[in-house]
């Protein structure tokens, strides 16, 4: 019985804390970067959404920016434009290609606040702040395209794509593209003039939607990314894993509730003759009724909590597993959401437990004790 | 001598722990090396990274906790259970502090060695360290 | 203390109708020792039953200290029954689970106001003769030692009756003797014992017999061992 309330209370926080962590990641994502919407080449869209969210580098530009333009729209109080490299194949750093996005340091709004180590710095020449999963600690260099880069400040974790991403100026990006014909393996070629996306905060009281339409209008070709929009997608593809999670709940309990009332059923004959005993001794109908649900409950209470506790070691322990593996942004949710999980998971197993001891507890009211210990004698 | 039968449950139950802390950097969630990863020098030598030398102290450690396994089931007195325990603790805490503090694994966070082998030895080492203080702490 | 008058219990219905017990009359005063002998299926089980609360009667009238089970309901006689009525089954009906201590304190917890409590648990495992074995498991008690338990479990909430069913059936001769002397100090202390065996040469010395033939109840003569036997109330009422 323990057993089936741990695989039902483990599964279930489990489901919320996957669908949770997700959630969450997006939401210090979103609220780290600080912009309410990102300008993206239309046939690039998928591939920024793959930036930020999964970390898969790569390198698009627009057409025509429409920089100017997109500045000028009412309603948008900064706009910083960024360009996208991936780099060539994995450094001393990193396992496999990072994105490199070459930012206006004036211009830009989102890195500030995002610093972990050494905030207040700004980007001089040559110089890169990178996401927190990348190696090196700050005053390292890092090579790119033949170009060496030294490392003055690290971002806080956001548990998205964004993580394994380095910052630099855009003119240190033209820079290392024009000596990469002699330096680097391979020439990486940044068109003049030309921007991958620009962010964009919108000023307050204004709709970042009315803006994104005036975008579209104006600078054709392009895509709206907006904080909403990506957790839609990750909703999508989350949408696959919580249903499944959430579904395997459902079964689970839906399975475990007649079996649990067959296990409590035959513990309850087992059982038989002790409350028999008690009866005998003086206990009332009642205070055998009370003994069974208290059993259920506490053994509900013990097997919930050691399925919450082990697939909360499972989860937290392997958490950078799971996500590189399910491939969706994840952030440890805050203690108390993750309270708020195990305490649902928790009333759902006392609540399966009360129902699986109902019946035992009907067979009590219905029994005569002094037959029960004359039979279990014979 | 009384033969303690739950004190031998628990002997073996180190015994398997110690069997599973070595093979988890092998076979089960395998360290860079076992997937070709190596540190290759100027000289061109290939040596192992950060994480095989930790796979290589776990594996000594989890042998001692098989020997300590074997010894609780041998000869289940009161004070035997009791220094084993003690050790138990000890090597279920070097378990977890060979890959983070002593010796480390490799820093980027997407190597299979920092994803998988890092959080189950870790968990291994928890439930080590219950079992000592369990065998330690136990009632009469 | 306890009446019965015209008690009839019957199982089933129809063809398969069995009269457990049939129209059966004692009357039990204060700190009598009663036994009743029947084979197996002679319904002196069922009587007992019956006295002691466990199993309501088809016709008839019970009468436990005055009051008449049958206007009692449910919870009013277990309350009546913790309070008065100390039960002794065949098979001792330890819980396995919690120490010979905690065994003979169970039936305080339906007694809250009653005079049992831990000291009195450790007086009556003294009298009994099992004070040493007070924090051991049933599991690890004789079979002997699990009946004095139980006799003392039995007396925690100070009942004024004893109702034993066949507490020495499973035990060898020495111990039954050993339990049978507990059962006479103790009634010879004051209690009301009524106490059924199939075995007649284990006949204590009882105030009265009687024999339970397929649910009929007829008065036994006394044995002449009961004259004699230290403790007993003959010699009591001897010596008075």
């Amino acid at each position: 019985m323990v057993l089936s309330f741990a695989i039902i209370a483990g599964t279930l926080f489990s489901a919320q804390y996957l669908a949770g962590g997700a959630r969450q990641s997006l939401e210090n994502g979103m609220n780290m970067m600080g912009a309410d919407i990102m300008v993206v080449p239309d046939k690039y869209a998928a591939a920024s959404q793959a930036v930020i969210l999964t970390g898969e580098p790569t390198t698009f530009f627009f057409n025509d920016t429409g920089f100017e333009k997109i500045s000028q729209i009412p309603g948008v109080a900064k706009a910083s434009p960024e360009i996208y490299v991936a780099t060539l194949y994995g450094q001393a750093c990193c396992a496999g290609p990072v994105q490199i996005i070459a930012i206006d340091p004036n211009r830009d709004f989102t890195i500030a606040t995002w610093l972990k180590e050494n905030p207040g710095v700004t980007l001089g020449k040559d110089d890169i702040i990178v996401g927190s999963a990348i190696t090196g600690d700050i005053g390292s260099d890092l090579l790119f395209y033949g170009h060496t880069f030294h490392i003055v400040g690290r971002l806080a974790r956001t548990g998205m794509g964004l993580d394994m991403a380095v910052f630099t100026r855009i003119e240190d990006a033209y820079t290392m593209a024009n000596e990469s014909g002699v330096k680097a393996v391979r020439k990486l070629t940044i068109p003049q003039g030309m921007v991958s996306a620009v962010l964009i905060r919108t000023e307050p009281g204004s709709s970042p939607a009315g803006i994104a339409d005036e975008i579209k209008q104006r600078v054709p070709g392009t895509k709206t990314l907006t904080p909403n929009g990506l957790l839609s997608t990750i909703a999508g593809q989350l949408g696959g894993i919580t249903s499944f999670l959430y579904g395997s709940t459902i079964a689970v309990t839906l399975i475990s509730i007649p079996l649990l009332g067959s296990i409590s059923a035959m513990v309850a004959h087992e059982k038989k003759k002790e409350n028999a005993i008690l009866q005998a001794l003086g206990a009332t109908k009642s205070f055998i009724v009370k003994l069974i649900m208290v059993e259920s409950f506490s053994l509900a209470s013990i097997g919930a909590l050691t399925g919450i506790g082990i697939a909360a070691l499972i989860l937290i322990g392997f958490q950078d597993y799971i996500a590189f593996t399910l491939k969706i942004p994840f952030a440890i949710p805050s203690p108390l959401t993750i309270l708020v999980y195990a305490g649902s998971a928790l009333l759902l197993s006392v609540v399966i437990g009360g129902i699986a001891s109902l019946y035992p507890a009907y067979l009590i009211t219905r029994s005569e004790p002094y037959e029960t210990m004359r039979k279990g004698e014979s | 001598m009384s033969i303690d039968k739950t004190v031998n449950v628990y002997g073996a139950l180190l015994v398997l722990l110690g069997i599973i802390i070595i093979l988890t950097p092998w076979i089960i969630f395998p360290v860079c090396e076992m997937e070709g990863s190596y540190v290759v020098t100027a000289a061109g030598a290939k040596l192992p990274m950060t994480c095989g030398w930790t796979a290589r102290a776990e594996t000594g450690i989890g042998a001692l906790i098989v020997i300590a396994g074997g010894l609780l089931i041998a000869r289940s007195t009161r004070e035997t259970r009791q220094a084993v325990g003690i050790f138990t603790i000890a090597m279920g805490a070097l378990v977890i502090l060979f890959p983070t503090l002593l010796i480390g694994m490799c820093k980027v966070a997407t190597h299979p060695c920092r994803m998988t082998t890092l959080p189950a030895l870790e968990i291994l080492g928890v439930i080590v360290i219950i079992v000592g203080g369990y065998l330690v702490w136990k009632p009469e | 203390m306890i009446t019965v008058n015209g008690v009839t219990k019957i199982f089933g219905a129809g063809t398969s109708e069995v009269r457990a017990v049939d129209n059966v009359d004692l009357e039990v005063q204060p700190g009598e020792f009663i036994i009743i002998l029947g084979r197996s299926g002679s319904g002196k089980s069922t009587l007992l039953g019956m006295l002691a609360g466990l199993i309501r009667p088809t016709d008839g009238i019970i009468r436990i200290k005055g009051l008449d089970i049958n206007t009692l309901n449910d919870n009013q006689i277990a309350e009546l029954r913790s309070q008065e009525i100390g039960f002794v089954f065949q098979f001792s009906g330890l819980i396995p689970t919690v120490t010979s201590l905690e065994n003979v304190l169970i039936p305080t917890l339906f007694c809250p106001n009653g005079p049992g409590n831990r000291e009195t648990a450790l007086g009556l495992l003294k009298q009994v003769g099992v004070a040493d074995r007070a924090d051991a498991y049933p599991g690890t008690l004789s079979s002997g030692e699990m009946k004095r338990v139980a006799i003392a479990r039995a007396l925690i909430n100070k009942p004024s009756i004893l109702i034993a069913d066949e507490p020495t059936g499973d035990l060898d001769i020495a111990t039954e003797s050993e339990i049978m002397a507990l059962f006479r100090q103790l009634n010879s202390e004051g209690i009301t014992i009524i106490m059924v065996t199939h075995n007649p040469d284990l006949i204590p010395c009882a105030t009265r017999t009687y024999r339970m033939t397929q649910g009929r109840m007829a008065r036994e003569p006394d044995s002449p061992l009961c004259q004699t036997l230290p403790g007993t109330r003959k010699e009591h009422k001897d010596q008075t």
